[in-house]
């Protein structure tokens, strides 16, 4: 009986830590919805610009594959525009992965408060010094005077007159390897490799930590009818598959996707979800570009 | 029966293998993460080093700037450079901190020369150095996310031994420290 309540404790508690420390998450920046190039949120910029900016945008990602997005939000939820607009850049990821060629360009209005933030790729291409000219000269005058879409547009134009000298392709080309096994055997052992890292990969994805114990079971019937006498290999299949599983499905909730079974390579599903027929390519940011305010 | 024991045996082992080397291999590749974003966070303040001289010489040419502040800013950027050799990464926390407080107070006594800051030469410095120090503090904030995770996994059952056993040490945070947090004090006489 005493055992039954400290078991039943036990796992009170064990929930209870789980729940306790899922909660402890940061403040929400409740980032808008994202809505192709251009995300009005704050709904500030005319249709006919937004559709005209939306055409500019996608020709420039088709030219020079970076990709820019202009991002209007109603509110900062009391962070600043510097970590607001890094934290969406990002959680979007603008630009494309491994060369960073994003730019995110953020206007908070009832703030008061506009970024450019600039890719780590494009540093080069638009100093922050550059960003400020745009910011300063051009785009803030248009915002004084409320004529947002119109500072907007020529904050676009700017931004992309400044960045259009930079070409990715080439280096996008080079991130991509192509070497490929020298042999048959190597080619095999790839294959088992990347077989075994999926499965483990399939096994510690599932909630289930049984699935491995049904496979080597299954897996042990089968050798069983192959050659009778293994027959015990049933219930050791069994128990090795259940044990695997159960190690590896803990350990990818403990680690989150730092495991090397359950690394990349095959989550083709990951990163999409968002609306707008488009999603950007993975960039990540460093904290150049330049802020204004109004 | 000897066969399944020596399977199961076999099995145990195997097991463990795995278990020890990914355990391993995990740790290694979280210390590289921090190694990385600690290097950028040098990066970043060696960039910050490098626009002291100027923003100094701009700012002296103010009629009466005080002479203090410049001072305490040139004399924490000489303490961050010598730090960087000691590669001691709490030494040079402490070292960078101290370098913040001399740069903000800087900037909010420039506040007050208005004149200095309608000049073209500064409003140009005060780009570099509004992007400077917003880079310096997404660098912190990637260093800091990512030293989380590892002493997490480093201080966590079971892993715990294999952390002891090759020396994975828990990693200092970069914090800021009291000094920094304060409000530098602003002196408006002129």
């Amino acid at each position: 009986m005493i055992k039954k309540i400290s078991i039943s404790l036990l796992l009170t508690i064990s929930f209870a830590s789980i729940a306790l420390a899922q909660n402890t998450k940061t403040p929400e920046f409740n980032f808008p919805a994202q809505d192709g190039y251009v995300t009005d949120a704050a709904n500030i910029i005319d249709d006919a610009t937004e559709n005209e900016l939306e055409t500019t945008l996608r020709n420039f990602e088709g030219e020079t594959s970076t990709e820019i997005a202009v991002v209007t939000v109603p509110s900062l939820n009391d962070y600043t525009v510097e970590e607001y607009t890094y934290e969406l850049g990002t959680a979007w990821g603008v630009g494309k992965k491994n060369v960073d060629n994003g730019i995110v360009f953020l206007v908070a209005p009832n703030e008061h408060k506009t970024r450019i933030e600039v890719g780590y790729g494009l540093e080069g291409a638009i100093p922050d010094i550059t960003g400020w000219g745009i910011l300063n000269k051009t785009v803030l005058p248009a915002f004084k005077i409320d004529d947002y879409s119109r500072g907007v547009q020529i904050g676009v134009n700017d931004i992309i007159r400044a960045s259009k000298d930079e070409d990715f392709a080439n280096q996008i080309a080079g991130t991509q390897s192509t070497d490929l096994p020298q042999n048959t055997i190597a080619a095999i052992m790839m294959f088992i490799f990347f077989f075994l890292s999926w499965f483990l990969s399939m096994l510690s994805r599932s909630k289930s930590w049984w699935a491995g114990g049904l496979f080597g079971v299954l897996g042990g019937i089968i050798l069983t009818i192959l050659i009778p006498a293994f027959w015990y290999a049933i219930i050791i299949l069994g128990i090795l598959g259940l044990s695997l599983d159960y190690l590896v499905s803990k350990n990818y909730q403990k680690a989150g996707k730092t495991s090397w079974w359950a690394g990349g390579g095959f989550n083709a599903g990951s990163g999409s979800g968002s609306s707008g027929g488009h999603s950007f390519g993975g960039g990540s940011f460093g904290g150049g570009g330049a802020s204004g305010s109004w | 029966m000897l066969l399944t024991v020596i399977l199961i045996v076999v099995g145990a082992i195997v097991l463990m293998g795995t278990w020890l080397s990914s355990s391993y291999n995990n740790l290694v590749t979280l210390r590289g993460g921090i190694d990385n974003a600690w290097s950028n966070v040098q990066v970043q303040y060696q960039r910050r080093a490098d626009l002291v001289p100027q923003l100094v010489s701009t700012v002296k040419g103010a009629a009466n700037f005080e002479q203090e502040t410049l001072t305490a800013v040139t004399e924490a950027r000489t303490k961050w450079l010598g730090s960087q050799q000691s590669g001691d990464i709490s030494q040079e926390i402490d070292a960078a901190n101290q370098f913040d407080s001399a740069m903000s107070r800087l900037l909010v006594t420039v506040e007050s020369y208005p004149t200095l800051k309608a000049t073209e030469n500064f409003q140009a410095l005060q780009a570099q150095l509004e992007g400077t120090e917003n880079r310096i503090s997404v660098s912190r904030k990637q260093f800091n996310d990512i030293v989380l995770p590892y002493n997490i996994r480093v201080k966590r059952f079971p892993t715990v031994f294999i952390a002891n056993m090759f020396g994975f040490d828990p990693q200092p945070f970069f914090e800021a420290n009291q000094k920094a947090q304060d409000a530098p004090v602003v002196n408006f006489q002129q």
